[in-house]
């Protein structure tokens, strides 16, 4: 006989190897266990990915707010609800004279006005972007926000000077032209969920000499005149953000107001936190419907897990039959089991995580402007406790269904199976 | 010593509201190097008596003895060592494990038990043996490769190399790679011969070895186990074939449950 088929291969039959045999032997039946694993953590890993974007988005739109109600010309308030959410450019005027008599009352604390501006065209985007001329005398509402980023007081801002959100792609120093004006970037701010990110922000002089000098024909063109024409454009607004004192109800003060200006300047109002619990209530909705998918993959999972592992199966008792028979301890019986069943988990777990990542994260800014809701990219270490808890949950499923396999294996008698065709 | 005792065994089985014993009252004994043929009608009990000998099935009532040592009485790992040393069995029917080739199934034996379980075991067998004033026995064997011996040494080489010689031994070393689904009822069968002596035991116990084979694969197993029992390993076999119960000095026949000298 000769030398070579003499040697063997010789690997150890550790429960792991004996638990991979058995999985390969059943590609069909181990790839639909895995499948099903796979789903689980992709769903899970969505909904929990979802639900963390959707509650930073959130807070940053609360914290930036600031305002209790917003005043806008009446049929606006969803294009300023658009504005803020999702920074959809908009523009819309009403009376300047509005804002003091707004601050005239007792129950108001503040009243800053606002000037909106939808840019044609501009060097640095190619979409249109929403100008924002706030009042640095008055403003409670961006300022705090923009003095963050800002090495200067906000009054000190000059006409010629701009502060733009993150998703603008302009260096501080650089210059961009809007309406043929160059403006110098002062800053440019962090993520914040908002539209803001996609806002550009000036003084209210600032927005006003624009709508004034700039292009006139331009703006006739578009249709986007101010009410009165280039002379009333001294006295145009797009929205006052007015902060209800401490101790005074928001609502009987947008009653209030509503009563007393809704008619003679053809006004309507957002009330922030309406909005907010509207946001807050379709992202409930959402994380519920994707959680609540998870769950069912889990049980569905959890179910086909169990009857596969299952002792009820007769060709899996006769084969652990056969092991005990041969020697194995029971522990060791209800080891290869596991082994089995937390390969298929790390398969599941494994792919659907790997899917998630590659799915999820590319698109996830896209399905958020679809859906209109506010999106804040999640830091490392939050994506990185998403990731480990949906993969302990799915490696834990497999060891989970087979447990009852697993102990019924440690009991006596569970091995009658010698006889044939039992 | 005897090798195996059992004594006043019993199993009872429910079925249907009825009491149904298996095995009833039996008491026997198995001295080393004895060969011990088991007839009866099928369902007389003869697989129940032999998985209850072996410490697969729970006695109702009774009790075993291997080596002196109460199985019942041991913890579940040194009655699992005790077993695997001890005894080779080769089940009723279709018994090797579909996962793997011919080669790997043989080697098996030595990878389920425990290092730690079986030094714990021998052991307290020593022990035992010394307060009874017996001679140590159970390392050596004919072939003088153990359990004990694997788990000292190279497992994945030694075994795949007494595997391969078992294999050899059966006339099949040919299909050393094959899985349990290319081969024929025989070859399984032999296969699982090997199987059984991959731990060189000191009792085979062979439940129906040759029942569901032609005449040719009968021949060859029979003179598989006659040569293993030559050799001095105890032989235990369950049979419906005269042929095969003749090989064997002692004759035992069941009858529900009961166990008489034929
Ligand atoms: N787990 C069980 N539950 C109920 N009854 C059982 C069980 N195992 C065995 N029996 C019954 O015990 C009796 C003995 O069965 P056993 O398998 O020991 O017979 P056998 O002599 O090996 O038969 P065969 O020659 O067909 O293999 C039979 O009547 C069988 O139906
Ligand atoms: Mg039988």
């Amino acid at each position: 006989m000769d030398q070579a088929k003499e040697t063997v291969k010789a690997r150890a039959l550790t429960p792991l190897a004996l638990a991979w045999a058995t999985l390969r032997r059943r590609p069909a039946r181990s790839g639909s266990l895995c499948l099903l694993v796979a789903l689980f953590a992709f769903a899970l890993c969505a909904a929990a990915l979802v639900n963390a974007w959707l509650k930073s988005g959130l807070s940053g739109l609360s914290g930036r707010m600031g305002a209790d109600i917003l005043i806008v010309p009446y049929g606006y308030e969803k294009k300023l609800e658009g504005a803020l959410l999702r920074g959809e450019p908009s523009q819309f005027y009403t009376k300047v004279e509005l804002v003091d008599k707004i601050r005239g009352h007792a129950f108001v604390a503040a009243a800053s006005p606002q000037l909106f501006l939808t840019s044609l065209s501009a060097g640095c985007c190619s979409v249109k972007v929403q100008l924002v001329g706030f009042d640095p005398a008055t403003d409670f509402s961006v300022g705090p926000w923009l003095r963050s980023r800002l090495d200067k007081p906000l009054g000190q801002l000059g006409t010629d000077e701009i502060v733009v959100g993150a998703l603008i792609t302009a260096k501080p120093g650089e210059s961009i032209r809007f309406f043929g004006k160059p403006f110098t970037v002062a800053a440019r701010m962090d993520r914040s969920g908002m539209g803001f990110d996609s806002s550009v922000f000036m003084t209210l002089e600032a927005a006003r000499l624009l709508t004034k000098e700039a292009l006139f024909a331009e703006l006739a063109a578009e249709g986007l005149m101010p009410l009165g024409g280039a002379d009333d454009a001294d006295a145009a607004i797009s929205s006052v953000l007015i902060k209800v004192k401490d101790g005074s109800s928001v609502k009987e003060a947008a009653n209030e107001l509503m009563r007393l200006y809704a008619i003679p300047y053809n006004l309507d109002m957002l009330v922030a936190a309406d909005m907010l619990s509207a946001i807050s209530s379709s992202i409930k909705n959402l994380s519920l419907l994707l959680f609540g998918l998870a769950c069912g993959l889990w049980g569905i999972a959890l179910l086909a897990l169990f009857v596969v592992f299952s002792a009820g199966q007769a060709e899996r008792r006769r084969e652990m039959a056969i092991l005990r028979l041969l020697g194995a301890t029971r522990k060791r019986l209800a080891l290869i089991t596991l082994t089995e069943a937390l390969l298929i988990s790390l398969a599941g777990a494994a792919g659907g995580l790997g899917a998630a990542g590659l799915l999820l994260l590319p698109f996830a800014p896209l399905l958020f402007q679809t859906l209109g809701l506010p999106y804040l990219p999640l830091s490392c270490g939050q994506a990185l406790a998403v990731g480990i808890t949906v993969a302990l949950l799915a490696l834990l499923t497999g060891p989970l269904a087979a447990s009852w396999s697993a102990l019924s294996l440690t009991r006596l008698d569970t091995y009658q199976s010698l006889r044939e065709g039992e | 010593m005897s090798l195996v005792e059992a004594r006043h065994l019993r199993r009872l089985y429910q079925r249907a509201g009825k009491t149904l014993a298996a095995v009833d009252n039996v008491d026997f004994t198995l001295k080393e190097g004895e060969s011990v043929s088991l007839m009866g009608r099928s369902g007389s009990g003869k697989t129940t008596f032999l998985g209850l000998l072996t410490g697969l099935i729970s006695p109702t009532s009774g009790e075993i003895l291997l080596e002196g040592r109460k199985l019942f009485a041991l913890p579940d790992a040194e009655a699992s060592s005790l077993r695997a040393r001890l005894i080779g069995y080769v089940p009723q029917g279709q018994s090797l494990i579909p996962a793997l080739n011919a080669l790997d199934n043989v080697r098996l034996p030595c990878f389920l038990v425990g290092k730690a379980e079986t030094e714990k075991e021998m052991l307290s067998a020593k022990h035992g043996r010394q307060n009874m004033n017996a001679p140590a026995s159970g390392t050596e064997s004919i072939s003088g490769i153990t359990l004990h011996g694997f788990l000292q040494g190279d497992k994945d080489e030694a075994s795949a190399n007494r595997a391969l010689e078992l294999l050899r031994a059966v006339g099949l070393d040919h299909l050393r790679e094959s899985l349990p689904k290319d081969m024929s009822g025989g070859e399984m069968r032999r296969v699982a011969i090997a199987r059984a002596l991959m731990l060189s035991p000191r009792l085979l116990v062979a439940d129906e070895p040759t029942s569901d084979l032609d005449e040719e694969n009968a021949e060859m197993v029979m003179n598989l186990l006659a040569q293993a029992n030559a050799q001095g390993t105890a032989l235990l076999v369950a049979t419906h074939d005269r042929r095969l119960a003749g090989l064997a000095k002692r004759r035992l026949k069941m009858d529900a449950g009961r166990l008489a000298a034929e």
